[in-house]
């Protein structure tokens, strides 16, 4: 099965858009074969136990210690620094 | 303006003076709602979310915010710009409690985002361009910012 990346913005509807696109052509040219999931902040309960990695785009909230998946900050996918490094942690966690 | 453009320069503001982040997606705001982009509910919800979830980014010397909030308070896709008079505290979306000055911001509204997943794209790369902030930080008058970002963004087809 695909492993899944879940990429969380505090609507679901911008920045998270932008990260989404970025990830799949990423992995897309890397081989890797990957679910990108784009999700509000609140709705990351139904998820959390159910993918491999999260991308947080809303860097201001904080997640509930109970979620133990790897968690990956986004903002390089706005800024453009470091972006290479973050995409291959990401890619790490689907391999 | 044409219904299937996003930007237009009746929706930008240059060399805008606000004191503050409200003041600021106020004036932005209330462009949107005047052009009917935007419910009612669209400015104190874009106002609530910058609390919470802060979108200042830090770019460099130039830095821009991108406030934006639910797809639920927007009628069709839009994008409100301002070039500040004076660089303005937002909060830092990549450090959490800490502020950045913020000379550009990008009040986005939009409704559904994967048909706009181009155009954020493009707005992104754009951003990321020190030397294009410079450019738009420069430009006299809406009408020249709005041509600035056609040519960057290649916005002029977008629907």
């Amino acid at each position: 099965m695909a492993k899944r990346v879940l990429v969380l913005c505090g609507n679901g509807v911008a920045t998270s858009t932008v990260a989404c696109k970025k990830i799949q052509e990423y992995m897309a040219n890397a081989n890797v074969r990957c679910e990108v999931i784009q999700a509000k902040i609140g709705e990351l309960a139904s998820y959390a136990d159910k993918v491999d990695v999260i991308v947080l785009m809303a860097m201001g909230a904080t997640l509930p210690d109970t979620v133990k998946t790897p968690l990956i900050k986004g903002l390089p996918f706005l800024t453009g620094m470091g972006l290479k490094e973050t995409l291959e942690e990401i890619k790490k966690h689907l391999q | 303006m044409s219904s299937n453009q996003v930007l237009s320069a009746d929706l930008i503001i240059s060399q805008l003076e606000a004191a503050n982040v409200k003041e600021i997606i106020e004036s932005l705001g209330n462009k949107l709602h005047a052009f009917g982009y935007v419910k009612d509910s669209y400015v104190p919800a874009v106002i609530k979310r910058e609390g919470m979830f802060p979108t200042g980014l830090p770019l460099g010397n130039i830095n821009v915010a991108i406030p934006h909030t639910d797809v639920e308070h927007v009628n069709k896709p839009a994008i409100a710009v301002a070039t500040l008079a004076h660089p303005v505290s937002f909060g830092n979306m990549g450090d959490s409690g800490n502020t950045l000055k913020v000379s550009i911001v990008f009040l986005l509204a939009m409704k559904e985002p994967h048909a706009q997943v181009d155009l954020l794209q493009n707005l992104v790369e754009t951003f990321q361009n020190p030397e294009v902030l410079e450019i738009l930080l420069g430009a006299a008058n809406p009408k020249e910012i709005e041509e600035i970002l056609n040519q960057y963004l290649k916005l002029k087809e977008v629907h």
